[in-house]
């Protein structure tokens, strides 16, 4: 019997409406009285106004209900993950390139252990690097603009290899009171590894650089030489290490043959070139299989092979 | 037609800045739940279309001009329409009262005139409708609120000033009415 009675209130709903022409025709006058009242400045409601209507929207009990919430979360998460990832591609002079570089610092942040640092800014030294080759591949960019982006690329290449170094350093300082074997392997095979690898990126940015035209090169090509040399210098110290750890180890074993070459104890002069270098690489092969115990005798094979690619 | 709170509040910030492309919209969104709540308050067509209109009208000055920050445009219609159909009641009164002597022996107050031109149409109207208008103003507008116009308990309350827990004993209060004229009708 409600139900009824409450269906039937709710069917008035049709039957009352109000005349179409009254409607029409009322809308017109209040239209025009109002802007008779008014001198009405168009105006948009703007950021600040749909602001203030989200927040009013947001404090009222909305913000309790799950599904909003859901939503809320699954949108931070996706858009911050979206955001991540277009970062992790973006280019030196993008919007979203300072992120790339407060994120690769924050990993860094995370990671603990010399070594791990070391083998990090490694790696972000290679992207840079790669980030270089993108950037002069570049066509139809302003070249104030590329010369700009190019300095900037650099210059955070040249960091990281300047970091890399001063790890090595601290771990040069560190080794010396260590006295097991296998820690002094591990350093020895980070150093093998950033050794090699610093010498590849310096060529490869000398090399990428020597694909700009000239007008371009005049500007970068102090900072480049610059960034090269320094990468050189953290491929040297790298050598260093794995010469000081030769030694150390002939010390501990003085039974085996002494093969290791003067020249790799000497320290190397920063200013060194590329010449020196590759004495530097003769002495590493040297020494590899120097500090090699019995059992990896197999792996003896292997080793100076990877070394060839210093060279 | 349902309405976005979203919506709602941004077109009352538009209108907030003067602009009647938002009063337009807020005219055709409201207009007929507007005109249907003041139908059944009054006793003719042409007092509805009349004031529904003032209601926007008196909408637009109220929001343009006034600092207080308004919270739901829907109730802030609703309450317009209810005072101005009581202020409506009010001055009717007073115009009888001042009309000469004659022509009050033959209309006492509006409220009876209307009263009579009801009985005129009232070949027309639904069961339910003469049911309503028969019913005490405190008790029709609760019902038209809650089934026609279909405001929750909370709007109602907004509109009304009255508690949410008052609402639903009003409206309980109300179909109760409503059955019993209904039955009454149809003896």
């Amino acid at each position: 019997m409600k139900d009824s009675i409450i269906q039937e209130i709710k069917g008035l709903k049709k039957e009352i409406q109000p005349r179409s022409e009254w409607l029409t025709l009322s809308r017109d006058i209040l239209l025009q009285q109002i802007n008779s009242k008014n001198q009405y400045q168009s105006v948009g409601v703007g950021l600040k106004g749909y602001f203030t209507v989200l927040a009013q929207t947001l404090s009222q009990r909305l913000v309790f209900e799950p599904a909003f919430i859901m939503l809320l979360v699954l949108g931070v998460f996706l858009g911050s993950s979206l955001t991540i990832n277009a970062a992790f591609y973006s280019l030196p002079g993008e919007t979203l390139y300072p992120l790339k570089l407060t994120l690769e610092k924050t990993h860094m942040a995370l990671v603990t252990g010399d070594e791990n640092k070391v083998e990090l800014k490694i790696e972000f030294a290679q992207k840079r690097v790669a980030e270089l080759d993108k950037i002069i591949a570049q066509v139809n960019v302003d070249p104030q603009q590329k010369k700009k982006n190019i300095e900037a690329v650099v210059k955070e290449f040249k960091n990281n290899v300047v970091a890399v170094n001063d790890h090595l350093n601290k771990i040069k300082e560190a080794d010396q009171n260590i006295a097991t074997t296998e820690d002094k392997e591990t350093t020895l095979r980070m150093a093998l590894t950033v050794s090699s690898k610093t010498e590849e990126m310096a060529k490869s940015v000398d090399k990428t650089v020597e694909g700009l035209s000239d007008a371009e090169k005049l500007g970068v090509e102090q900072m480049v030489a610059e960034a090269v040399q320094s990468a050189q210098e953290t491929s040297l110290s790298a050598q260093q290490l794995v010469a000081e750890a030769n030694q150390a180890t002939e010390e501990q074993e003085p039974n085996q043959d002494n093969g290791v070459i003067d020249g790799a104890e000497t320290p190397v002069e920063p200013d060194q070139t590329k010449t020196d270098s590759t004495e530097e690489g003769d002495a590493l092969e040297a020494s590899i299989i120097q500090i090699l115990t019995p059992e990896e005798q197999d792996a003896a094979e292997i080793e100076p092979s990877t070394n060839s690619s210093v060279k | 037609m349902p309405t976005s709170k979203l919506q709602e509040k941004l077109l009352l910030l538009r209108l907030k800045k003067k602009d009647p492309e938002a009063f337009a919209q807020i005219y055709d969104l409201y207009v007929t739940p507007i005109y249907r709540f003041i139908y059944f308050k009054v006793a003719t067509r042409q007092d509805a279309e009349d004031l529904t209109s003032e209601v926007f009208l008196k909408i637009w000055q109220y929001v343009t001009e006034t600092d207080e920050k308004i919270e739901n445009l829907k109730a802030l219609l609703y309450k317009a329409a209810r005072n101005l159909v009581i202020d409506f009641y009010r001055q009717s009164a007073r115009k009888d009262f001042t009309q000469d002597q004659e022509s009050l022996l033959n209309v006492e107050d509006y409220r009876q005139q209307s009263l009579l031109f009801q009985i005129d149409t009232e070949f027309e109207m639904k069961n339910i409708e003469k049911v309503l208008r028969q019913m005490k103003d405190e008790y029709r507008e609760i019902v038209i609120l809650r089934f026609i116009e279909e405001l929750s308990i909370s709007e109602i309350a907004n509109v009304l000033d009255k508690s949410k827990g008052s609402v639903r004993v009003l409206l309980h209060r109300a179909i109760k009415v409503c059955r019993e004229l209904l039955n009454k009708n149809e003896r």
